[in-house]
């Protein structure tokens, strides 16, 4: 078990100049200690993606190791030249529609008659504060499909091309749907300071 | 050039990625339109807005889960790799697997049974012990096969039965049991990760157990988690827990449950 756990050490030499493909191919081919590095790359941007739409920490944090633990259970499936980013949020974004199909409770829409029970408190009379705090309910009452849309597009790094591919549209299809959801969090954003 | 199709040009004119021409036609539209000029202001403080959102950060015991389940993995890979002639006959005995933990239960036991019973014909036609040996270890391998079935089982019920069903299985070794420490360090649910602390709790007389028992404490989320092995710990009175029980009494961040079983658990052992 020992030369198990001395293979734990990232410290690869070079290892920043290889691409998430390549290092993936590794795993890919047994070296499965090499995940902690894409682990180091994307856990945040993954954690991101749940948690702006799960809304808990711990659950969130289940999320992203299931996540893992698919990619190393279905790592043969990887395809050579892939994008690492977008087969890690495809098999992300499976998680999450398994995670909302048995946690009916926590649904994914919000309720837009729940109060703000801040709006009153002092406290908040910052300008920016309130903006952020507004901003963030907005994000929590738009649509589900274009909330992930922008978490995609602003909280995971991932250019429009990549979550085109995600989404398995064109790249001016993407655009669109992300100025609409733009839209709609402008809408929300607007009924929520005049509440 | 609409407003409309303007518009649909502010995300990338934000973010700087419209090319130079496109860029230019929102200018000149911007320069004589207040309505878009507006529009784009508002989106501009909501799009910047979105970034300065204050995100929380991933958690150490997140990045120690993942080692551990890691570690684990390869574990299971090297062992995978160390086999000889008869692994492919497992690979293809492995596809021919019923999928529900009972039926595997009843093949495995079925397979366990022709196994000892070639190996005692052989061993009083020609009393040799090296085959018999060999069958032993062919017997161990069935039990990888066995486990990594209910690893493949996707609902929670099926692999919580696997657990169950692994009571009955004896002379259990290493691979085996770090199947199940695998299962109960990284399983995503929390009812499955209980079912491995009772399935563990039958081999507690290993003490590579009883160590990775002692260090899986530190790397549970869940309060239930934490209490069964707290519990299974100060049954089995097992010595090295007490450091790690005089982490999470001290620890600020743990749960108050947790804290009270520990400082309980410890006292068992002064």
């Amino acid at each position: 078990m020992e030369d198990v756990l001395i293979n734990k050490n990232r410290e690869y030499p070079g290892v920043e100049l290889l691409e998430d493909h390549e290092i993936m191919v590794s795993v890919k081919d047994g070296d499965v200690h090499k995940l902690g590095l894409l682990f180091d790359r994307h856990a945040q941007g993954l954690f991101n993606y749940f948690q702006l739409q799960v809304r808990d920490r711990f659950r969130s944090e289940d999320l992203v190791q299931n996540v893992f633990y698919k990619i190393l259970k279905y790592r043969h499936t990887f395809k050579e030249g892939a994008d690492f980013r977008v087969w890690m949020y495809a098999i992300a974004r499976n998680e999450k529609v398994n995670f909302f199909k048995h946690n009916r409770s926590s649904d994914e829409e919000v309720n837009p008659e729940q109060p703000d029970e801040n709006s009153n408190n002092p406290e908040n009379d910052l300008a920016s504060k309130t903006d952020k705090k507004h901003l963030g309910r907005a994000l929590e009452r738009i649509s589900p499909d274009s909330r992930e849309l922008l978490i995609l597009s602003k909280y995971t790094g991932l250019p429009y091309n990549r979550i085109a591919e995600i989404y398995d549209c064109t790249v001016g299809a993407i655009k669109v749907r992300i100025f609409r959801a733009m839209q709609e969090l402008k809408a929300q954003f607007v009924n929520i300071a005049e509440e | 050039m609409e407003c409309n199709n303007i518009k649909e040009l502010f995300v990338e004119y934000m973010d700087g990625s419209l090319d130079a021409k496109e860029a230019q036609k929102v200018d000149a539209h911007l320069s004589s339109c207040k309505e878009c000029r507006r529009e784009l202001e508002t989106m501009k403080s909501l799009w910047f807005g979105l970034d300065a959102l204050e995100m929380e950060k991933v958690s150490d015991r997140l990045k120690k889960n993942i080692d551990n389940m890691i570690d684990s993995y390869g574990l299971g890979i090297k062992n995978t790799r160390d086999e000889k002639w008869y692994a492919s006959f497992l690979k293809w005995l492995e596809s021919l697997w019923p999928s529900r933990p009972a039926m595997q239960l009843a093949s495995t036991m079925a397979l366990l049974i022709i196994g000892l019973l070639t190996g005692f014909s052989i061993g009083s036609r020609t009393e040799s012990q090296k085959e018999i040996v060999q069958l032993k270890i062919d017997v161990n391998q069935l039990q990888q096969v066995v486990m990594s079935s209910i690893l493949d089982q996707a609902s929670v019920t099926e692999r919580i039965r696997g657990l169950t069903m692994t009571s009955k299985m004896k002379n259990a070794d290493t691979e085996f049991y770090s199947t199940l420490l695998l299962i109960l360090n990284s399983d995503s649910n929390v009812n499955v990760r209980m079912a491995a602390v009772n399935a563990l709790a039958n081999f507690t007389g290993n003490e590579y157990v009883r160590r990775e028992l002692v260090k899986s404490l530190n790397l549970q989320s869940s309060p239930l988690v934490q209490v069964s092995l707290i519990d299974l710990l100060a049954t089995i009175k097992e010595p090295e827990a007490s450091s790690a029980l005089i982490n999470i009494i001290n620890d600020s961040g743990a749960n108050i449950h947790v804290k009270e079983r520990a400082k309980k658990a410890l006292k068992q052992f002064i």
